[in-house]
This record gives C-alpha cells, sequence and structure tokens, in this order.
C-alpha cells in the first residue's frame, strides 16, 4: 500500500498539530494501514520513554547561585574571565622582565642566545 | 510572576535543554547559569508580549550560540585555561513512583542509555527541539519562536528525533526477545 502520511505527519499527529483536514487525512489512513498504525505507536513508545527517563535534575543551588550572582549585579562567566585576563598579563609582564634581567646580569649568554635566534631567522629567510 | 518565580518556573527546564545542546553537564551548568543570569536582568524590561518561557529558552539559546563562537575564538588560549478526539496523545511527563524494584531500576538504566546512544546522533537543535516538546510540553509555534526556526523545521527535526529514538529503544529490547 502507497504510504500518503509521513514520519512527520504520525509524529505531528501525535500531538495534534496538524489542521483538521490533514489530522483526518492521517486518521484514515491509519485506519487501513497496519504498518503506520505500528510505526505510530513506536513514535509514541519513544515519546513516552523520553518524557519518563530524559529529564535530568539541576544542579543543586543553580538557582540560588543566579539569584545571588544578579543581585551582585554580575555573573559566574564574568570573574573566570577577568581573572583568566589578569593571569595571561602576568605571564606577559613576567617574560618581559625575565628577558630584561637576563641582558643585564648574563650578557654573554644572552649574545649567545641572540646569535642562534639570529642564525635560525637567516637560515629560514633563504 | 516575580523574578524568583521565573527562575523557579524555569530553572531546571533551562538546565536540561542546556545540557541537550552541549552534551556535557560541567557546560549545561555554566551555560544554564549565565541564561539565568541574563534573563534575571532582562526580567524588568520583559513586557509580557512573548511568552516567558519562550523568552528564557532563546536567552539560552542564544548564550549557546556565544559559547560556540568564544570557543572559536578562544581555542588555542582555551589550551591553557582550567578546565479523545482532542486528547493529546503525547501526555505530559509521568512522575516516577517512590521505591522502583531491582528490576525496574534496570529496565530505566537501559531506557536511559538507549535514549543517551539516540542523543549522540542527533544535531544539539534537533535535541532542543525534543527537550521543550516532551519536557516542557510546547506547542509547534512556541518551540519555533523559542528556537527562532519555521514551523516546518520544528516538524521535522522532532520527527527525526522520535524516530531514532524509537530505532535506538527498539534495539535496546531486541536482546531479550526469545
Amino acid at each position: 500500500m502507497p504510504h500518503e502520511v509521513t514520519p512527520e505527519d504520525l509524529s505531528a499527529y501525535l500531538d495534534r498539530e496538524l489542521d483538521a483536514a490533514a489530522l483526518a487525512g492521517v486518521a484514515g489512513h491509519l485506519a487501513s494501514c497496519p504498518e503506520c498504525a505500528a510505526l505510530l505507536q513506536r513514535l509514541k513508545g519513544a515519546s513516552a520513554a523520553f518524557k519518563k527517563h530524559g529529564l535530568e535534575p539541576a544542579p543543586e543551588g543553580m538557582v540560588f547561585r543566579a539569584l545571588r550572582a544578579r543581585r551582585r549585579g554580575g555573573e559566574r562567566g564574568a570573574p573566570r574571565r577577568l581573572g583568566f585576563a589578569f593571569a595571561m598579563a602576568v605571564i606577559v609582564v613576567v617574560v618581559l622582565a625575565g628577558g630584561v634581567a637576563f641582558k643585564r646580569f648574563m650578557p654573554q649568554v644572552f649574545e649567545q642566545i641572540q646569535g642562534m635566534i639570529g642564525k635560525a631567522a637567516g637560515s629560514l629567510g633563504r | 510572576m516575580t523574578e524568583e518565580e521565573m527562575v523557579q518556573r524555569y530553572g531546571r527546564m533551562v538546565y536540561n535543554l542546556a545540557l541537550r545542546l552541549t552534551g556535557d553537564r560541567d557546560e549545561a551548568a555554566d551555560l544554564a547559569q549565565d541564561a539565568l543570569v541574563r534573563a534575571l536582568r532582562g526580567w524588568r524590561g520583559f513586557r509580557g508580549e512573548a511568552d516567558p518561557g519562550s523568552w528564557v529558552y532563546r536567552i539560552t539559546l542564544n548564550c549557546w550560540k556565544n559559547s560556540l563562537r568564544s570557543f572559536k575564538k578562544w581555542k588555542v588560549l582555551r589550551f591553557f585555561a582550567p578546565e479523545d478526539s482532542e486528547e493529546v496523545l503525547s501526555e505530559p511527563r509521568d512522575i516516577p513512583g517512590p521505591d522502583p524494584s531491582p528490576e525496574q531500576e534496570a529496565q530505566a538504566a537501559e531506557t536511559r542509555r538507549a535514549i543517551a546512544k539516540a542523543m549522540s546522533g542527533l544535531t544539539p537543535e534537533e535535541r532542543a527541539v525534543l527537550v521543550l516538546r516532551e519536557l516542557d510540553g510546547r506547542s509547534y509555534p512556541e518551540i519555533a519562536a523559542s528556537l527562532g526556526i519555521p514551523l516546518g523545521t520544528v516538524k521535522s527535526r522532532l520527527a527525526r528525533a522520535r524516530m531514532l529514538l524509537a530505532e535506538a529503544l527498539s534495539a535496546e529490547e531486541e536482546p531479550h526477545a526469545p
């Protein structure tokens, strides 16, 4: 038997989200098509299973934390981003200060490293 | 509805939507938290022109999209960061009874495994449609408004999600057949 309805129609039929004419059309087809009637039952079972087992509890205190963050005028992500930016700034300052100190207190080693970098850069440029 | 009532009413659903979008509990907790704080900030300006649920879910979806963009942008830096005839056949979610037997527990665990398997085959957007329909009982137009997609897309995504779920559940039942 040719199927006049699609799984989308059956899914929408399950939710009564079809207009009256389409609803009657699907109901008529179901009465004469055991294959589609069986598929409807499977979709219904899938829907029921997800309703029963698909919902997970929210983390404890989530709503309270959101209300507290709102009252403080901030959000959870903001301090984290600020902290990350601060850590990156500290790393940059430490690296620059280390380079300056290295040049001042160990000038020979600094020049050797500088020369090696220059050589490497030169070989890349060829 | 006060802002406290709003977050109490939608908090759990926002978390579940976030969970199905991200597929990760920690990320979902962060995303839900951000979405709820944004919703609380905007609550005074919300004039009730739209359904509050659709509005909150839209915020959650936007937060998720922003987090995807920011993840792509900061991918390298994140390496260093810390870690009846009118009866609707699909009725509202059942409330589980108390003290299930060990057999019921085992069956429920198998069903949850089948659901998890089906979820991994769906896109985040398909999972979002499924959550809003099945867990919050949203109508198709409400889902379309929440996710900013056409009605036909709601219909096709939901059908695909249910088909995949049905397949996973059938596969789970097969080994037990005589």
